[in-house]
């Protein structure tokens, strides 16, 4: 007794040291050492810079906190543990990692193909689908057996029982299943309560369920939502519906279902065919029938209103006797009518045209054929309020009036504007590093403005932006808003600087796929630098510019220091090599099949290679290509190209072999600028002119040409424009270089503009020059005919002809003009257009006959359907010169004229 | 010899087990953020010292108060430095006196501006949750009304109690009922909130 006593007394006394906090024994001691272990995906001494916790300091829990916490940010890690060691001269720190486990083994027992092969089938999928190979999560793992389970009792396996083991070896799991059942159950007998027996039978038969069912969910609830249905059917909208299972032994079930049918609420429509599903919503929770009754009018007005029954008349009856209620709707849904006109009344502050240019969109289409759809008058209603609500009248009230006149119905929209809330005063309040005044300026800050969230929203946002690309990264910002007796805003906008941050480290923690200093020349953040976020944002589209990174993430992690924040760029690796392949039809081409292979990356430079192969009945290309992103100081993209193409025109076949370098300087996605450097070897295969036209017809003829062009594209849509410009010009010279022979010199533009017009009507204008001078050779002369530019000829028919074989020889200018007007067309086909064009134009043979030559005309209509990559087209032309033909000559294109 | 022979065998055991200790790690992961041995052990002696909770009671509120505060991130409520020097002077009271609180922050490495931090980050979850209760909660006075008649009245006169009159036990009513409500509504609201969140217990 006595050994004992003095046992556990010196047991307590040893483990009582360790009551106290775990690293107690190294407070105020230094840190001997600091490591990190157990990373297999980030190389060790990447993660000791992110530590805060440094050798030679004294012990802080605190920082181990922080440091554990920044590293787990990464998302690399499972877990970190912070394992601390007592030293002869003061205290080791270890972190040690814990990684991600994974399952890589799944073994199933119990369960086997004999028992049920589907069964069996479904379980190894889910299992390989949802586990295999993914990072080992207790919850997850949880959630897949419950998903299992339901899936056994769903094939009648009633009680199934289910357990894993895990088996963790390094990062690998292996998971074993036990999956058990013991036995199948089948339905022997339903019983249904409170139904009559043809329901029953009805329901049953058309279910196929009898006996030999087995109890699964699905079934169940097939039938018992069957019987809520019928019970609808029949006016039983309030019913319930319960079940149970009763065992009978022996793997044998009794169904037993429990229905509640309630009141029974008839509904009769007369004067209409209507679905009486639209009913059922209403009456399936409600406690008050009045309200029901009321609704259910309107759902009847709502369905005529979409067919342009604008002005139904409806009758109500409703009578109640024991427990049957009985409603009938008398309607009379009057004419059917169109859009007449729209006005409006009080809108004091806001004009008429205003308000409907803001609610065209939602009238487009009534004003040619339709019939009015009444019900799109609710979103009017929100658009108009919205607008309202933008100009500072929160309290807007509008109510729509409808007028009858003749066939059509005008809408009168009656406003009571409300009080405007106008923002009286706004006063910054905490700002130090910046003046108020300055960032009064910077986000756009006026008194007497409408007072909105959004306007808010603005200014807060741009603020807030303005003070992260100085290293404000933790600022808050409050508005404060005070009305005053006329409803006035008086705001005020307090700012809470907090600290500005400095770059403590930057981190680049991933695959290294490209060279370093290849990957720092584009980190535009520097250590030690304020944090900016607008540069980390710049910096991640450069680093995604590179094209060689799948996933890019920046985080932004506490250091040591208060004031100093890390970044850490966490890469992985994009996919080295694309293959790509495609066929289409060009109007010039006819049929043609494209294969492309692209490979990324090469000496980890970014750079890219790629092998384009293009063959069509008249066209064949080859492009190997090499673009390297060469970093300049005026940030220019580079392209290397050697390519070789062969094509069939209409008046002659020509190949040609080229290398072109180009640069392009990328102001954004819409605006370039683009220099070229050519060096092409053309020879003509095959003649249908008259050598004497043409310059270097057979023998081949090298070309090295200078070009720079400019593209501006201010439209909404480069697909399906309908607003905006696009502004394109090239210039071009062909030089001697290295013993080339042509010399030329060649301007060509482009100038398309775009108006939209009320009611979705577009005009379209586009405009086509090219002026050239000097040895121009037939390949790189102007040509025009076609749906592309000058619909009222042949392929490539404008212009100088051979007079024998009548084939076009091109021009050295050209002038182009086409005019569109593009309209909804009567037929209700969405995204279907007519088009009416006039074209003029002409390709000449030198320059200076563009004051003597005269111009073709063509007139013509098209159909336009718009696709995601632009219209279908399909236009007939006619071309006024040619006062012989009748037929027009027609055209199949996709794409806009450009 | 015995005692000679066990205090050998327990200064092993001793030195054994100061040669290595885990001294902190993650405990639960909520969202993209985690909760450590070390906040369970902030919370246990500055939020929560005056309740006896055990790990896993102090691991569910902070995973509550974590859930609310990014919930939360854009709502106007601020916490100004004049409340949390109220706070921090109350702890003070409790722990005995500055220097016993000091004492207990540099076993856990903190200064008093470290402290603040914490201690805002737990007042400002406070500050939000009484406001989503003050908003959500509402006792209306048809409620006060019922509660009086079928309540009040009918103990008051079980009893043999003096009745008062409506207008002066209104308040004492409304306060029942609001806590009553604001418990329930808490259940529904912590539910909800949490419902957002992927947690994950990595210990």
């Amino acid at each position: 007794m006595k050994k004992i006593m003095i046992f556990l007394f010196l047991l307590f006394i040893s483990f009582s040291l360790f009551a106290n906090l775990p690293w107690q024994n190294c407070l105020n001691n230094k840190i001997t050492d600091v490591k990190i272990e157990g990373s297999y995906t980030i190389q060790e001494e990447s993660l000791l810079k992110l530590l805060s916790v440094k050798r030679g300091e004294i012990f802080s829990i605190f920082k181990v906190d922080n440091d554990i916490k920044n590293l787990l940010t990464l998302n690399k890690f499972r877990n970190i543990k912070a394992d601390l060691t007592k030293t002869e001269n003061g205290c080791s720190l270890i972190y040690r990692i814990i990684p991600y486990e994974f399952i890589n083994e799944i073994r199933i027992k119990g369960l086997n193909k004999n028992t049920n092969k589907e069964l069996y089938k479904n379980i190894t999928t889910i299992l390989k689908n949802n586990l295999l190979r993914k990072p080992y999560k207790i919850n997850f793992v949880k959630d897949t057996i419950n998903k299992i389970r339901n899936i056994i009792i769903d094939y009648g396996y009633l009680y199934p029982y289910l357990k894993y083991e895990s088996k963790i070896n390094d990062n690998n799991v292996c998971l074993t299943f036990y999956i058990l059942f013991p036995k199948k159950y089948y339905i022997e007998d339903i019983i249904i309560n409170n139904i009559d027996k043809t329901t029953r039978y009805n329901i049953l038969e058309r279910l196929k369920i009898g006996k030999k069912t087995l109890p699964s969910k699905k079934i169940i609830n097939s039938l018992l939502n069957r019987l809520r249905n019928h019970l609808r059917t029949q006016g039983y909208f309030m019913n319930s519906v319960s079940y149970k299972i009763k065992q009978a032994g022996n793997g044998k079930l009794h169904l037993i279902i429990n229905v509640n049918k309630g009141k029974q609420v008839i509904i009769k429509v007369f004067g209409i065919k209507i679905n009486p599903t639209i009913f059922y919503s209403l009456w399936e929770n409600v406690v008050f029938p009045p309200w029901a009754i009321e609704e259910g009018k309107n759902k009847i007005v709502l369905e005529l209103r979409k067919k342009g029954y604008i002005l139904p008349k409806i009758k109500i009856k409703s009578t109640e006797k024991d427990n049957k209620l009985s409603i009938i709707y008398q309607v009379d849904r009057g004419k059917r009518y169109r859009l007449g006109k729209i006005s409006f009344t009080g809108n004091n502050s806001i004009s008429s045209d205003f308000l409907k240019e803001k609610i065209s969109v939602y009238l487009k289409d009534f004003y040619y054929y339709a019939y009015f759809d009444g019900s799109i008058l609710k979103d009017i209603l929100y658009e108009l309020e919205y607008t309202y609500w933008k100009k500072g009248f929160k309290n807007v009230n509008i109510v729509i009036e409808l007028k009858r006149e003749l066939n059509k119905i005008n809408i009168l929209f009656k406003i009571k504007e409300g009080k405007q809330n106008i923002i009286k005063k706004v006063k910054i309040t905490g700002a130090s590093f910046f003046n108020p005044y300055y960032l009064r300026k910077i986000a756009d800050i006026k008194e007497n403005l409408p007072y909105n969230d959004e306007i808010l929203l603005k200014w807060e946002n741009t603020i807030k932006m303005l003070y992260y690309s100085k290293g404000f990264d933790d600022i808050r910002i409050i508005t404060l808003i005070k009305r005053d007796n006329n409803d006035n805003i008086n705001l005020t906008i307090q700012i809470n600087e907090n600290t500005r941050f400095r770059i403590n480290e930057i981190l680049w923690l991933g695959d290294k796929n490209i060279s370093q200093d290849f990957f720092w020349s584009n980190i535009l953040l520097k250590k030690g630098e304020y944090l900016d976020r607008i540069k980390l944002v710049r910096t991640r589209k450069n680093l995604e510019g590179l094209g060689v990174f799948n996933n890019i993430q920046i985080k932004v992690i506490n250091s040591g220091d208060e004031n100093k924040k890390n970044i850490v760029i966490l890469t992985e690796p994009a996919k080295k090599s694309y293959l790509s392949y495609g066929f289409g039809w060009g109007e010039r081409v006819g049929l043609r099949g494209m294969f492309e292979y692209q490979l990324h990356n090469l000496f980890g430079r970014a750079n890219s290679y790629s092998f384009v192969l293009k063959l069509g009945k008249n066209e064949k290309r080859t492009i190997f290509s090499f673009d390297t992103p060469w970093k300049t100081s005026i940030g220019l993209k580079t392209f290397i190209s050697l390519w070789m193409e062969e094509e069939a025109l209409r008046s002659y076949t020509y190949n040609r072999i080229g290398i072109t370098i180009n640069a392009v300087k990328k102001y954004n996605d819409k605006n370039y600028l683009t220099f070229d450097f050519k060096i092409i070897n053309t020879k003509i295969l095959s003649l249908d002119v008259a050598e004497s036209e043409i310059d270097r017809e057979n023998a081949p003829y090298s070309t090295s040409s200078f070009s720079i062009s400019y593209n501006l594209d201010r439209r909404d849509d480069p697909f399906n424009p309908s607003s905006g410009y696009l502004f394109y010009s090239s210039t071009t010279l062909a030089f001697n270089f290295l013993g080339t022979e042509t010399q030329y010199f060649k301007i060509l533009g482009k100038f398309q503009k775009l108006w939209r017009l009320k009611n979705d009507i577009v005009i379209l204008n586009h405009s086509r020059w090219g002026f050239s001078w000097g040895n121009v050779p037939i390949v790189d002369r102007f040509f025009a005919g076609g749906s592309f530019s000058f619909r009222g000829i042949s392929i490539d028919g404008l212009g100088p002809l051979d007079p024998i074989t009548k084939s076009p020889i091109g021009g050295k200018a050209e002038l182009l003009n086409n005019l569109e007007i593009i309209l909804p067309t009567p037929f209700p086909i969405e995204n279907l257009k007519i088009a009416f064009f006039y074209d003029k134009g002409n390709v000449l043979s030198e320059v200076k006959d563009i004051f003597k030559k005269s111009f073709d005309d063509a007139v013509g209509v098209g159909l336009r359907y718009k696709t995601p990559i632009g219209p279908f087209r399909i236009d007939l032309g006619w071309n006024l010169e040619k006062y012989g033909r009748r037929k027009p000559y027609v055209y199949f294109a996709i794409g806009n004229i450009f | 010899m015995y005692i000679l022979r066990s205090v050998i065998f327990f200064s092993f055991l001793i030195q054994s087990l100061a040669f290595s200790l885990t001294i902190n790690q993650a405990v639960v992961k909520i969202g993209n953020e985690y909760i450590t041995d070390f906040d369970i052990c902030i919370a246990k002696n500055f939020y929560y010292y005056k309740l006896s909770l055990n790990d896993n009671e102090i691991i569910d509120r902070l995973i509550l108060i974590k859930a609310v505060l990014n919930d939360q991130k854009n709502s106007n409520i601020s916490v100004s430095e004049d409340t949390i020097t109220d706070y921090q002077e109350s702890l003070i009271k409790d722990y005995g006196g500055l220097k016993n609180l000091e004492k207990s922050l540099s076993s856990y490495s903190l200064n008093f501006k470290q402290l603040r931090n914490y201690l805002k980050t737990y007042i400002l979850y406070k500050m939000i949750k009484q406001n989503i209760l003050l908003k959500k909660v509402i006792v209306k006075f048809s409620e006060i009304q019922d509660y009086y008649k079928n309540t009040y009245l009918k103990n008051q006169k079980k009893y043999n109690l003096p009745i008062k009159p409506i207008s002066e036990i209104a308040p004492l009513i409304e306060s029942r009922l609001r806590s009553e409500k604001a418990s329930k509504f808490e259940t529904v609201w912590k539910k909800e909130i949490l419902s957002h969140y992927k947690i994950e217990y990595l210990k």
